[in-house]
């Protein structure tokens, strides 16, 4: 009896943390859907980022439910180990969560005579969040990377160490010390973070490296006088989302999908696939097909479903011209 | 036949004894000799491993080649050949291995001056009557297609006014500008080169910005941008001034006054400090936001390098790290690591004969090419350990965008011009900290526990408490840095104020309570050794916590106004983490109590019963048989029990993990979190490349964690045998 309580609650707990866990996106009704070709086989194997192995595994086990005579094969290990195995050909899909930089490209080209095809398959937010108790709103980036940087590169000119620092002149927090919280060094969140909100400084060695996305969304839920940064999709119920304003006096952004698509919020980043596609030749079936699904509405409700963002109607457009 | 069978069947069973016996000597021998060979094998893995870390930084000449016209301008074609253009025009490119001339053509420009761009890839020529062309070479050609290095061509409506003043500089879009000062108060910025349209049509003047430049700071020396065109740099002899663009004009910063004077300037690859070379040494400065300016972000003064008294000609950052190479008066060129204080390595030694005039680096940065006024001398060089030795992983070091030197852990940053801060100083900082902690958290407890049950608890009590400490073994570390992390943590802040006044309040009472036992004069039976005596003790125990608890509790609200961190923030100027010294300590020392109990109660339950029966005989109490008799002899097996335990807290890594936040502070304060060894590998090892500088750290810290246990269990065992040698001849 206790235990059944008790798998009720945790039940019940699960339930609510699933139905808060999505900024409330659903894929554009006006992608067209999967259409099945004839003669796709083969083996399909990606390797590169680890943020999207994931993503990559539930597209492929899609798309292997329509061809089930595709083999799979998924390996991620960072998006750096993406560049070098397109072009040693030991995987045809090289996922990434940050664009290529001019060396890989170039090491891409000398070595076929033409660049590597990029696609954007999905949209990805990280969001600010503070205790669902904290009085505050938004945030300048300015402030936030006084808050995790030593260097303070943003410009912002004090330190901040306190929650009075930033403007809460409210008894109870004008002398708590904030405490911070963000991902482990591994995750392609910590390197996004550190480039985009401290511009490249380091961060305090106060910050509390955690290591899951999740993980930061429960220490600041747990943490009444905490700020962390995780990926816009994690959001629970004890935790609310920072709006932030690039200067002063602009609109603060929440990473909702018009902002991120507006690119009015400044911590959002595409999701990229690199293939190896030679413009002078007829392009490979097995890997246009697997493209034309991640392009299709199924394979925008996959992304959707692993708490990404999905990509709209016109963005699908304008990629799927790319391979074509 | 009886009798015979009897032999037979006796013989049998020796046959069969002695087999057993040497097989299970062998089976023991060779189990332990495999552990030995399998324990040395880590080991030897994880030293090998961390071994090429401390590979020297070292240079070595490859190539020499002497011209018979004066160079002007040379360097690489990709990490395979180099080219250099003479003073007759006239272009030659070599294949570096076999120094075989692949191609040697006439420009057919009456070359004047030349100038190129760090990475090789664009080279201006401005002939007699100052006419401009540029070269643009082709990084990927193939064996097959030497027509195919550059290309040649004019670049329409520019000329390089005089002085010269002009830097050809990569954007981050890969796009290749000409930086030019047209008069003392504009800067022009011509395109070289665009990735998108056709490169022959896009030299063009693409943008002139305005400088807020005061001619009276002096003649305009040397001029340098970043790849951003954010930040401008303008030398007069001795000043180095600051512009920050703005839309499309540049303001004034600041301005720093150099000893020297300035002969050349580079940007570090991150472009966020300045290498300044001049006649009296080489200068650091950096772009630091410092609180005690009124523009947030300004150029600072950071260091001067130990050059001895030699003047600096030239100064050539690496794109790839933070070295740099200084070319010096008389042909000295010295390759610096922008952290150290005092040059590497020396690279290339011309003795005074002749000037060394410019330095390349290949893109890989592992081939230096210089040339003299007719010479040319390849150097190999290898550094990719450059950023590690005993002074970085050891000593503080200050690191670009730091104010001061420090101690910092900060291995990865996602861009390629991150500098990696790898000072293990923090990490070992945060291993002894939770490691004591949990010593002096769960020391005295385990070993007063395991006294009071072997000596004071009568048997039935003994054997319940025994058991449930030895299951407490069993719960996985995983589980107890879950619960902590999770339940303890957060409400911790509303406890640490109690606990530590408790921890005051305790003792007293106590003391107060005996000293009321004496003076009522009651007498209390030396011996409990029935279930009931115990029960009332533990339970009088217990009230005692109790009643402390709460005129603790009492005080603590009276006096910090219930919010004991912001208390501690204004008061003390502590931050308090959620996260920290005090949390670790518990969780650890929750794991390591059951070792501890088990082990010191198993060694007090051997103490010979005939010991203790005489010193009762001898008319001592409870207390004196067991500090003066039963400690005595069994200090040694406590001893190693403790030992033990430290060992084992050094390796925990999943309890660190969970619940000390992961931050690597150097610091030994209660209220703040740390990292420990184990758990920054854990952290660490899956985002380090395999053979990478990080992995092998993280190996080094494995054997360093080794060493320490090593160290521990060798120190341990020796203290024992000498206690138990003590305490047997006191005995005798």
């Amino acid at each position: 009896m206790r235990i059944g309580i008790l798998s009720t609650f945790i039940f019940f707990i699960l339930a609510i943390q699933f139905l808060f866990s999505n900024i409330n996106v659903t894929v554009d009704k006006d992608i067209p859907k999967y259409k099945k070709v004839t003669g796709v086989s083969g083996n399909l194997s990606s390797i590169g980022s680890d943020s999207m192995n994931n993503l990559i595994t539930l597209l492929l086990e899609g798309f292997q439910k329509i061809y089930p005579n595709v083999k799979i094969q998924v390996e991620g290990k960072g998006s750096s180990t993406a560049p070098p195995a397109l072009i040693s050909g030991t995987a045809q899909l090289g996922p990434m969560s940050r664009p290529m930089k001019n060396e890989e490209i170039d090491k891409f080209e000398a070595k076929f005579g033409y660049k590597p095809t990029e696609i954007k398959i999905a949209l990805d937010a990280l969001a600010i969040y503070v205790n669902n108790s904290n009085p505050m709103n938004y945030i300048t980036i300015a402030e936030l990377d006084a808050i995790f940087s030593v260097n303070r590169k943003g410009g912002y000119k004090r330190n901040i160490t306190t929650w009075g620092d930033i403007g809460l002149k409210n008894k109870y927090w004008r002398d708590r010390p904030i405490s911070i919280y963000g991902r482990n060094s591994a995750s392609g969140t910590y390197s996004f973070f550190k480039e985009h909100a401290l511009f490249k400084g380091d961060f305090k060695n106060k910050v509390q490296e955690l290591l899951g996305s999740s993980s930061v969304i429960q220490g600041v839920s747990n943490d009444k006088y905490s700020i962390g940064y995780s990926g816009a999709g994690f959001k629970t119920t004890g935790v609310k989302i920072l709006g932030i304003m690039n200067k002063n006096n602009s609109k603060p952004a929440f990473p909702d999908y018009d902002n991120i698509l507006s690119g009015n919020y400044p911590l959002s980043r595409f999701m990229y696939l690199y293939i190896n596609n030679n413009p002078q030749k007829e392009s490979d079936l097995l890997v246009l097909e697997f493209i034309k699904f991640i392009l299709s509405y199924e394979g925008q409700s996959i992304v959707v479903k692993d708490g990404f963002l999905p990509l709209t109607n016109d963005l699908i457009n304008k990629e799927l011209k790319v391979i074509k | 036949m009886d009798k015979n069978i009897n032999i037979k069947s006796k013989n049998y069973k020796l046959f069969k004894a002695l087999l057993s016996d040497s097989i299970a000597k062998y089976l023991i021998f060779g189990g332990g000799i495999i552990t030995l060979i399998a324990v040395i094998g880590i080991l030897a893995f994880v030293v090998i491993q961390s071994l090429p870390l401390f590979k020297p930084v070292s240079s070595k000449n490859i190539l020499s080649h002497k011209t018979e016209n004066k160079i002007l301008v040379s360097g690489f074609i990709s990490n395979t050949y180099y080219y250099y253009i003479d003073s007759s025009g006239t272009i030659s490119i070599f294949e570096i291995k076999s120094n075989k001339n692949v191609y040697h053509n006439d420009l057919g420009v009456s070359v004047n001056d030349a100038i190129k761009s760090k990475d090789d890839k664009i080279v201006l020529l401005e002939n007699i009557s100052g006419e401009l062309y540029k070269i643009v070479f082709n990084h990927s050609v193939r064996n097959d297609e030497v027509d195919k290095f550059f290309y040649i061509d004019k670049v329409p409506d520019v000329r390089l006014g005089n002085p010269k003043l002009v830097q050809i500089k990569r954007s981050v879009d890969g796009n290749y500008f000409l930086c030019q000062i047209n008069n003392s108060d504009t800067l022009c910025t011509i395109k070289l080169t665009d990735k998108t349209t056709d490169p022959l049509d896009s030299s063009k003047i693409f943008n002139t910005f305005r400088i807020d430049y005061d001619t009276t700071l002096g003649v305009v020396g040397k001029i340098l941008t970043d790849s951003r065109l954010e930040n401008l740099l303008i030398t007069t002899s001795n000043n180095v001034l600051y512009f920050k663009r703005d839309d499309s004009s540049y303001m004034f910063v600041n301005q720093i006054k150099l000893s020297g004077e300035i002969t050349n300037i580079d940007f570090s690859n991150s472009e966020q400090s300045v290498i300044c070379a001049t006649d009296r040494g080489v200068f650091l400065l950096e772009f630091i936001n410092s609180s005690d300016v009124i523009i947030p972000f300004s150029l600072k003064f950071s260091k001067r390098y130990e050059s001895g008294n030699l003047s600096a000609k030239n100064v050539i950052a690496s794109n790839i790290d933070k070295s740099f190479f200084v070319i010096f008066e008389g042909g000295y060129t010295e390759l610096y690591y922008q952290p150290f204080d005092k040059g590497v390595i020396n690279i290339a030694n011309e003795n005074g004969h002749n000037e060394i005039n410019s330095l390349s680096i290949t893109k890989n940065g592992k081939l230096a090419l210089t040339h003299t006024n007719n010479q040319i001398k390849i150097y190999e060089i290898e550094k990719s350990n450059i950023d590690v030795n005993i002074n970085t992983l050891f000593s503080k070091v200050k690191y670009e965008g730091y104010l001061q030197s420090d101690y910092i852990w900060q291995s990865s940053g996602g861009t390629d011009d991150y500098e990696s801060k790898y000072s293990l100083i923090p990490l070992i900082t945060g291993t002894l900290k939770g490691t004591i902690f949990a010593m002096i958290f769960a020391v005295p407890l385990a070993v007063l526990a395991a006294l009071y049950t072997s000596l004071y608890l009568n048997d039935k009590l003994k054997n319940y408490i025994k058991n449930f400490v030895e299951i407490m073994t069993a719960i996985p570390t995983v589980v107890i840095g879950f619960i902590v992390s999770l339940w303890l943590a957060p409400i911790l802040e509303f406890y640490v104020p109690v606990i530590i006044t408790f921890l005051i309040i305790f003792p007293l009472i106590m003391i107060l309570g005996i000293i009321i036992l004496n003076f009522l004069k009651l007498k209390i039976d030396n011996k409990f050794y029935s279930t009931k005596e115990s029960i009332i003790n533990i339970i009088s125990v217990a009230t005692l916590l109790l009643t402390s608890y709460f005129i603790a509790d009492t005080i603590i609200k009276s006096l910090v106004d219930n919010d004991f961190v912001s208390w501690l923030n204004v008061n003390m100027g502590i931050h308090y983490e959620q996260r920290n010294g005090i949390i670790v300590g518990f969780a650890l020392g929750i794991s390591i109590i059951p070792m501890i109990f088990t082990l010191s109660e198993d060694s007090i339950n051997i103490v010979p019963k005939s010991l203790i029966m005489s010193s009762y005989a001898l008319g001592a109490n409870n207390w004196q048989t067991a500090y003066r008799v039963i400690l005595p002899y069994a200090s040694s097996g406590i001893f190693s029990a403790i030992m033990l335990a430290f060992a084992r807290a050094i390796g925990e890594t999943m309890i660190v993990l969970m619940v000390a936040g992961n931050t690597p502070i150097n610091d030994w304060s209660l209220f703040t979190g740390l990292r420990s060894l184990s758990a920054n590998i854990a952290i660490e090892i899956p985002e380090a490349p395999v053979g990478g500088t990080l992995y092998r750290i993280l190996f080094l810290s494995a054997s360093l964690l080794f060493v320490f246990t090593f160290i521990i269990n060798t120190m341990a065992e020796l203290i024992r045998m000498k206690l138990k040698r003590k305490t047997l001849n006191k005995m005798n």
